[in-house]
């Protein structure tokens, strides 16, 4: 009888140490609190756009650690999908801005603010 | 007490994001940095002093990566929503993204830690960085001989925002400090079993690599000439104790004797592997949908620029004396060409 115990190219699933979740845990909703913090008070159009990527990374690492607490790979694809989003969602917004400062010459979002009328 | 103790943090550290708003002398800016960290780092005990065996958290070289990662993280997203420099923002990004690939890797997320890197750090900031210096170096009016432009310099109602993060703050990381009892946090046998007979149907799946690397393992111990792996009453080629704990699989030399091989929770398949199997056999569709939007985003940025480019040239015939184009004739004759 032969043991499998070390195959070449394959990798030993552990259970996580609560801890190590726990402050990843934290980490992410820290992250998403400062993004939100950001996009709320930064001006610039291009980096509230960013403040969003910030809370998207907070969204994908409270995916990770959910995946590695249960070990399951589902929490891993789903930040595959949040970095399709973001990809298209960068793409787009960035044409947005730019199109925006054409008109005006400011990346300041107050320049539109006659919008809300 | 955590609990009260992490909100008595999360508060620290909204005055500190507020007073790192404006700019301020060097000393000041030192002082907030050794404030802000420490609010973090009291976070940080107060939910980590809250999870199960805390005390095998303090002797877990792992765990001490962690904090360092979070505070790095949490240093670089502070100082990115309130450096009045964009560009300076988005290479404080930049740092979030690295710290936050290393949280990856130290959760086993290999292929996610690499492929943040390359398609966040390598492709989403490089266009970003590219917008914004291209939004930047024509000497934005607004700038009036400062360093930066008035709406990076002043926030737009701060403390109501800081109010609202800190609630949202308090809300969400209340859930840390409710568990239930009943969620196996610490990965139960229940949950390594199914993880287990999860990665062995994946192996089962697998059936080339699944040879090779039992060829291989049978090889250090003397049998070289494995011919084929057998497969079972049921057809499968791995049969699985119901306890979840080991299966086995028998190989089957050219001569045709048979050796059983016995596999325990370290037989799985390595994270880039097991995460493009989940991806096409759990998920196909979205697999698809991913793709499509993709698609879209780039038809979106292409209707976009070519917008852009008819503004461009309407503004020059302008200039020349000459009639505008219609701009939404040009853009359906784009489209149509």
């Amino acid at each position: 009888m032969i043991s499998l115990a070390s195959m070449g190219s394959v990798a030993p699933l552990t259970p996580a140490m609560p801890a190590n979740i726990q402050v990843t845990l934290a980490l992410a909703i820290i992250l998403f609190a400062i993004g939100l913090v950001g996009f709320l008070t930064r001006r610039n159009m291009i980096l509230m756009f960013l403040s969003t990527e910030l809370m998207f990374q907070a969204a994908a690492l409270a995916f990770v650690a959910f995946g590695r607490m249960w070990m399951d790979l589902s929490g891993q694809l789903m930040v595959i999908f949040i970095l399709t989003v973001a990809a298209a969602e960068a793409a787009l917004a960035l044409g947005l801005v730019v199109l925006l400062y054409r008109r005006k010459e400011t990346l300041s979002s107050e320049a539109w603010a006659e919008l809300k009328e | 007490m955590n609990a009260n103790l992490f909100y008595a943090a999360a508060a620290l550290g909204a005055v500190v994001l507020y007073l790192m708003m404006e700019p301020r002398p060097a000393a000041f800016r030192a002082a907030l940095t050794v404030c802000g960290l420490a609010a973090v780092a009291l976070i940080i005990s107060a939910v980590a002093r809250n999870a199960p065996v805390p005390e095998a958290a303090g002797t877990d070289p792992s765990f001490w990566v962690h904090v360092m990662v979070a505070l790095v993280a949490v240093a670089g997203a502070a100082r990115m929503v309130t450096h009045p420099r964009p560009v300076y923002a988005a290479l404080y990004f930049v740092l979030v993204i690295l710290a936050v690939s290393v949280n990856f890797l130290l959760l086993q997320a290999e292929f996610m830690a690499f492929a943040l890197l390359i398609v966040y750090a390598g492709a989403i900031l490089i266009t970003y960085l590219f917008v914004l210096m291209l939004a930047q170096q024509s000497g934005d009016q607004s700038m009036r001989g400062e360093e930066s432009a008035w709406y990076d310099r002043t926030p737009r109602e701060p403390i109501a925002a800081l109010i609202l993060a800190f609630i949202m703050l308090s809300a969400t990381g209340d859930a840390l400090f409710r568990r239930d009892n009943s969620v196996p946090w610490l990965a139960s046998p229940a949950v390594v079993a199914r993880a287990n007979i999860r990665a062995w149907e994946r192996m089962e799946d697998m059936p080339e690599l699944l040879l090779r690397e039992s060829a291989a393992i049978a090889e250090t111990a003397g049998i070289s000439d494995i011919a084929k792996l057998e497969r079972g009453a049921d057809g499968r080629l791995i049969s699985v104790d119901p306890s979840g704990t080991t299966a086995s699989l028998t190989l089957l030399s050219t001569n045709g004797d048979r050796h059983p091989i016995t596999l325990d929770g370290t037989a799985a398949p390595a994270n880039s592997t097991a995460l493009g199997h989940a991806l096409v056999a759990q998920f196909p569709v979205s697999l698809e949908l991913a793709g499509v939007i993709l698609l879209m985003a780039l038809f979106g940025a292409v209707v976009l620029a070519r917008r852009q480019m008819a503004m461009a040239e309407d503004e020059r015939r302008a200039a020349a004396g000459l009639p505008r184009i219609d701009d939404g004739g040009s853009l359906s004759r784009g489209g149509a060409a």
